[in-house]
């Protein structure tokens, strides 16, 4: 048994956040406990609020009330790039990548929390933006090798295939080394095969980070994730291991109508 | 030398000046959407500065150099304190803003050194080179325009093409958003945009000065050009800016040339209003389908 600071070190958690938008409660006291090296789904019909849910974890919106915590800090307040530089990547549903710029700048992006010379210093060339440049470069060709991305660094992200760009997505999300990352939705668009290599990349993923799941497709769903948090108009509805769920009748019920076999 | 050979080169030299300020408003149009209509005022303010310094005695390579860290300076300022504050509201109100910045820098600007006409004098002379008989239409002062545009657009190559700085700003601009999910300050990519845009509006300010005069609304007429050179260009175009203010450059030296020079102003919005019929999103523009 874990002692409790260290159980607060290395989690996620969420504590009754509610999020309003003008009269609509998009999430209605939420609570959520993520741990590092373990895969943890969020699913539900569409609409439930898994997306506005991710939303306030990477700090895009804030919630109206609640608590979030990270490695025992109280994050609350902090804005998405505060929170990228604590150790929370995210990717987004579709892609974002920036289609004017190559592979390998879209992933050296993503390394903009390692920089400590600042815009203005970095102007007048300063020597030390030279060598973190040199050092983000490297880590960003490594993250891309390890994703076996190597042969697309120069290229555009639109005149690739779609499951390259969500690789480099992906890429993008991981060169900062984070603690955890949050997939929304990371197999829409996939064909089968390329979705059972997605989920043996994310459980090898999760063996060194916590990662939060948004997703559709519950075959994947079901055999990467070892908790399973599952939302309906924006309540948690259930919260347990794949058996668990798959067993619960009222997660069942709130998907009536959708076309998904759990 | 035939007249049209000269009107091109003149039309040709005064058209980088126009690109410069054409590709300053470029940059401020790619990261916030807004037109910055300050950015003729503040050239002109920079230009003051560097004169009020060389009336003192102070070396004009110094003084230049002054002067565009002063329009660096206040570049930053305008966008920390007064842009910031309406940037998430309707663009219609930065728009407004910088209007406003634009008339009270032109206001500050005859209080604090009169608004009267005066010299700017020249570092280099404006009489056209003589090859063999001839004089050509370019001075050694179009040389030197020549060569401080090229090394400023080579240095916003650089910046944007192969640093991390230039490819956070790209970001920046291109999805602020997802940016900022990535960590980068966007707020701060604001600032240094504007910065950029005010160090090299002053550049502009002091080519354009010794051919047009100093008096605080003298660069009203090439924010319009320079203007009319970035739709050319399709507002979010480096390149089509910089091609703009040729075009816009040469045109308005060939209509002054062989129609008068009253027709040079008429000419512009001529240029303008054929432009934005027959090519609404600009000759440059990756953006089809935008329109004006």
């Amino acid at each position: 048994m874990m002692s409790n600071s260290i159980m607060e070190n290395s989690t996620l958690i969420a504590d009754e956040v509610t999020v309003r938008f003008g009269g609509l409660v998009a999430l209605d006291r939420v609570s959520l406990n993520a741990n590092l090296g373990e895969v943890h789904g969020v699913i539900g019909p569409n609409g439930a609020g898994k997306t506005t849910l991710f939303n306030v974890l990477c700090g895009f919106v804030k919630p109206s009330s609640g608590k979030l915590t990270y490695f025992g800090n109280e994050v609350k307040t902090l804005r998405p790039e505060q929170l990228s530089k604590m150790g929370v990547s995210r990717t987004l549903q579709g892609l974002g990548l920036f289609s004017r710029m190559t592979v390998l700048e879209n992933v050296m992006i993503g390394g903009t929390s390692l920089t400590k010379v600042g815009p203005f210093r970095s102007l007048l060339g300063a020597g030390a933006t030279v060598t973190e440049e040199a050092r983000i470069k490297d880590l960003a060709l490594s993250v891309i090798a390890d994703l076996g991305l190597s042969p697309f660094t120069k290229r555009l992200p639109p005149s690739l295939p779609y499951a390259i760009q969500k690789k480099v997505a992906l890429a993008r999300a991981l060169v900062l080394s984070p603690k955890f990352i949050l997939l929304d939705e990371p197999a829409s668009g996939l064909s089968n095969v390329e979705m059972d290599e997605l989920g043996d990349l994310i459980l090898g993923l999760s063996k060194n980070l916590g990662v939060l799941l948004v997703e559709h497709h519950m075959d994947l769903v079901m055999r990467v994730c070892s908790t399973i948090t599952v939302l309906d108009f924006g309540r948690v509805i259930a919260n347990g291991n794949p058996s668990e769920i798959r067993a619960n009748p009222i997660v069942t019920q709130a998907y009536l109508g959708e076309d998904v076999t759990i | 030398m035939s007249n049209l050979g000269n009107f091109v080169l003149i039309g040709l030299s005064n058209g980088l000046i126009y690109s410069v300020v054409a590709i300053c408003i470029v940059l401020i149009f790619r990261s916030t959407r807004v037109i910055n209509f300050s950015q003729a005022a503040l050239a002109m303010f920079s230009t003051y500065v560097a004169v009020s310094l060389i009336d003192r005695g102070v070396p004009y390579y110094l003084a230049f150099l002054i002067a565009v860290i002063f329009g660096f300076i206040a570049g930053a300022l305008i966008e920390r304190f007064l842009m910031r504050r309406v940037e998430s509201k309707s663009p219609l109100n930065a728009v407004i803003v910088a209007v406003g910045v634009l008339i009270t820098l032109e206001a500050m600007a005859g209080v604090i050194w009169g608004a009267t006409l005066r010299n700017f004098p020249s570092h280099f002379s404006l009489i056209g080179i003589k090859i063999g008989k001839s004089r050509l239409g370019i001075s050694p002062f179009d040389i030197f325009i020549l060569v401080v545009v090229l090394v400023l657009l080579g240095a916003l190559v650089f910046l944007f093409r192969y640093t991390k700085l230039g490819m956070m700003m790209r970001a920046s601009a291109f999805a602020p958003e997802v940016a900022r999910l990535l960590g980068v300050r966007v707020g701060r990519m604001l600032t240094l945009g504007w910065a950029l845009a005010g160090a090299g509006g002053a550049v502009a300010g002091m080519l354009a000065a010794p051919r047009v005069f100093l008096f605080p609304n003298n660069m009203d007429a090439v924010l319009v050009f320079a203007f009319t050179a970035a739709i050319i260009g399709g507002l979010d175009s480096p390149v089509g800016a910089l091609v703009g203010g040729l075009i816009m450059g040469v045109s308005l030296s060939l209509i002054g040339g062989y129609l008068g020079s009253d027709l040079e102003n008429p000419g512009a919005f001529l240029i303008l209003v054929v432009v934005l019929m027959a090519r609404p999103q600009g000759l440059f523009s990756s953006i089809s389908e935008r329109r004006v």
